[in-house]
């Protein structure tokens, strides 16, 4: 474990040696065919021309920030969790770390698909286009997976966090989708509802981040290794 | 112990030293065994019970707080749309019978399993027979959905047993899916983005409620626009929707099982069985409207007296399609209590009520004349002239959503508006109503009940300047001054019988065509809304 004044110098440096490593462990195939598929379904129309009103363009927003908030939700995930366990750097900088690529091609991903979606409304209400409320909810999203992530890392020792996150993500998105309006989460820019349902997503987006950083600093491994050593001592 | 550590030794095939299969009953019993286990797992597994969580959650909030959206279900309509939020368990089976037949991948222990009686395709075959009990637990919570919401004293209708049962067969073929990618892929992330491609094509099903092609999905949403129609207009391919279902979980199971190394002419023959009825049956749903179904709407739509049973209260008649004859009595206490307002020697009766459907209505945002003509010739023809119009849709109040709020706000205001003006709209266009009778018609619907005040405080919630209600969604309906709803929201918030002594007192100039806005509120006590010229203009008053 890193202590002493030169802590935080150590800890950036292991974050540096340990980035390279991290780019290379990125789940790939959630980012990719996420990006795809987001990408696609926003530059159809977007090509074609199609002068969506702003209720389509932020459907299809809604979907990159759903399959970006699902690859988030596979970052964390480590096969080799419970032999790293004993290596002297702390479980949230090496989560921390895991998670910056997937967040930058994540976010890059999302802003691509926002302003594709963006160019397929009509060019009289493209400046309408809600920018700040939709990024809002992709932010919201990908911090409930990480939370989600970072509890289902707690029961499979550290190895399998997209278990919990991804089917947890999906179900809540969908009881989103199905919400009364009088408690709608996803609402249609201009929706009187749109400044309300925001406030709860700035809600969730805070405890997400929280419930993240709370249950992904340590977990059942390091626990367990506890236990081992004093089973050996025995 | 892992995968790649090779400390198992994997069986050599056509070495003579594999374990040989467990034909015949015995390897029946082995697959029946281990799925009654999955079985059990599938039902603990946290997605599945997170999904019944949040599918009791739905319903709790709706008992919660009193259900009054519900009160007035149509059950052909809640036959399909029960199985919305039955989606979440579907999605639910599909991720967690996914991870049920990659556990064994996840775990490393694909290799020991190899050493077993029971196959890898036995094993998949078990962990398809899995799903099954979580798919009757999903028939008896549609069930009990439906059989709460027909036991609803407002419920109209009849349920369609096809229908509701599409929506256990989402299910069941959501496991099918789960089970068939697990088998396909071992990346745990397909099964989830698997998920989201199968709800892109529900949402766009949905939102292209008109599309012949949305029935190739899970389910088919119809226009949430148009008002429901009776039992026997209904034509919906349940049947062939429910077998394409079935065939589609059939084709999943068999490629899932022959995929995992089964083998054998049988598993041939049911693949491709499986496959030609889900073509027959996905085409089948393609049929489009029946010849004489469509010959039926169009005689509903435009001669619905004699398709209707019709009954008598208080000297008004009430005439309701078969399937909504129990909502009589809530258009009767609409109509009592605008009448309750009302000098007895003024109304211009007698009145009645019939009910009507315009297909056209719900499906053009432009709206289309309704045949006003054959309306007014068959009303004659009953012996109920002016019979004021009624559709399909009901609630209690505001709490039904906006399409069945408004359906008690119009009811309330058309009946309001023959009270006073002593006609119904009869022209292919909206009805301009000015000047002090529109403060009148749209007090008194405010006024008859409960639930029209709420109806009509909804519509004022949703309204720029003045009020309109196209009847049944079509061009023909009634419009009012910005002013005179202006002054007729003011009186609204008052206490309603000091109001009912002025409307009595000045019934005579209140109803004339001639009294303006500013005199109407000059009478009725209440300050004269703010002159808007061109607001006026624009309304043609």
């Amino acid at each position: 474990m890193l202590t002493g004044p030169g802590r935080g110098a150590g800890a950036a440096r292991l974050a540096v040696a340990l980035l390279g490593p991290a780019v290379r462990l990125a789940p790939r195939l959630p980012l990719l065919a996420g990006a795809l598929v987001a990408l696609t379904v926003a530059g159809v129309p977007a090509l074609l021309h199609s002068d969506l009103g702003l209720s389509d363009a932020a459907l299809l927003t809604r979907l990159g920030a759903v399959t970006t908030a699902l690859a988030v939700g596979f970052a964390l995930d480590d096969a080799a969790a419970r032999t790293t366990v004993v290596v002297p750097v702390p479980r949230l900088l090496q989560r921390t770390v895991r998670l910056l690529p997937v967040l930058v091609v994540a976010a890059l991903t999302w802003t691509g698909v926002a302003a594709l979606a963006r160019l397929a409304v009509a060019a009289e209400a493209r400046a309408l286009y809600p920018w700040g409320g939709l990024a809002l909810e992709a932010a919201g999203l990908a911090a409930v997976a990480l939370a989600l992530s970072a509890l289902g890392l707690r029961f499979t020792e550290g190895e399998h966090g997209a278990m919990t996150a991804a089917p947890g993500l999906l179900l809540l998105v969908i009881t989103a989708i199905l919400l009364p309006d009088a408690a709608a989460l996803f609402v249609s820019p201009g929706h009187p509802h749109w400044q309300a349902a925001h406030q709860a997503w700035a809600v969730l987006l805070v405890l997400g981040l929280a419930a993240a950083v709370l249950l992904g600093r340590g977990g059942p491994g390091v626990r367990g290794l506890r236990v081992r050593r004093r089973g050996g001592a025995r | 112990m892992t995968a790649g550590t090779g400390t198992v030794p994997r069986p050599s095939s056509g070495s003579g030293s594999r374990v040989p299969d467990a034909p015949g009953p015995r390897g029946r019993a082995t697959v029946v065994a281990l799925a009654r286990v999955e079985a059990v797992r599938l039902l603990r597994h946290p997605a599945v019970l997170a999904a019944l969580a949040l599918y009791a959650g739905f319903w709790g909030y709706d008992l919660a707080t009193g259900d009054a959206g519900n009160r007035f279900p149509v059950l052909q309509d809640a036959s399909w749309s029960v199985h919305l939020p039955l989606l979440l368990l579907a999605a639910g089976v599909l991720l967690a019978a996914n991870q049920g037949a990659l556990r064994a991948h996840r775990n490393g222990t694909e290799p020991v399993y190899e050493v077993l009686v029971v196959d890898r395709a036995r094993r998949v075959g078990a962990h398809l027979l899995a799903t099954v009990p979580v798919v009757l637990l999903a028939a008896l919570l549609t069930a009990a959905r439906v059989g709460y919401l027909a036991a609803r004293p407002g419920a109209a209708g009849e349920v369609r047993v096809l229908d509701v049962l599409a929506g256990p067969g989402c299910v069941l073929l959501a496991g099918a899916v789960g089970v068939l990618l697990a088998v396909l892929a071992t990346a745990p992330a397909i099964a989830p983005l698997a998920l989201v491609g199968l709800g892109m094509l529900t949402f766009a099903g949905a939102v292209n409620s008109s599309a012949d092609w949305r029935w190739f999905g899970l389910v088919a949403v119809e226009n949430e626009n148009a008002a429901p129609l009776p039992a026997s207009l209904v034509d919906r391919p349940a049947g062939a929707h429910l077998l394409w279902l079935a065939a589609l979980t059939a084709v999943c199971a068999v490629a899932a099982v022959v995929r995992a190394g089964a083998r054998g002419t049988g598993w041939k023959v049911a693949g491709a069985l499986a496959l030609v009825v889900a073509l027959v049956a996905g085409f089948l749903q393609l049929s489009g409207v029946a010849p004489d179904v469509a010959e039926r709407r169009t005689a509903f739509t435009e001669r619905p007296a004699a398709q209707q049973s019709c009954t008598t209260r208080s000297g008004i008649s009430y005439c309701a399609f078969p399937g909504f004859e129990v909502w009589t009595g809530e258009w009767a206490d609409v109509a009592e209590g605008v009448l309750r307002h009302v000098p007895q020697d003024a109304a211009h009766g007698p009145f009645a009520v019939r009910q009507r459907i315009f297909p056209a209505g719900g499906s053009s945002s432009s709206g289309v004349a309704p045949p006003l003509k054959a309306w007014a010739a068959d009303d004659a023809a009953a012996g109920t002239p002016g019979a004021v119009t009624v559709g399909t849709d009901w609630s209690d109040g505001a709490a039904g959503g906006d399409r069945r709020s408004d359906a008690v706000a119009g009811f309330a205001v058309q009946f309001a508006h023959r009270v006073v003006a002593g006609r119904v709209p009869d022209q292919p266009r909206l009805e301009m109503v000015c000047g002090a009778r529109s403060v009148l018609v749209l007090w008194l619907a405010a006024e008859a009940t409960d639930g029209t005040g709420d109806a009509m405080r909804s519509l004022r919630a949703r309204s720029w300047g003045g009020i309109s209600l196209p009847l049944l969604g079509s061009a023909t309906g009634l419009s009012f001054e910005p002013r005179g709803a202006t002054a007729a929201y003011e009186l609204i918030g008052r206490p309603a019988e000091q109001t009912a002594a002025k409307v009595a007192e000045h019934w005579a100039e209140l109803t004339a065509p001639g009294t303006s806005v500013a005199r109407a509120a000059e009478l009725l006590g209440i300050p004269a809304p703010a002159e808007d010229g061109d607001s006026a203009a624009v309304a043609g008053c």
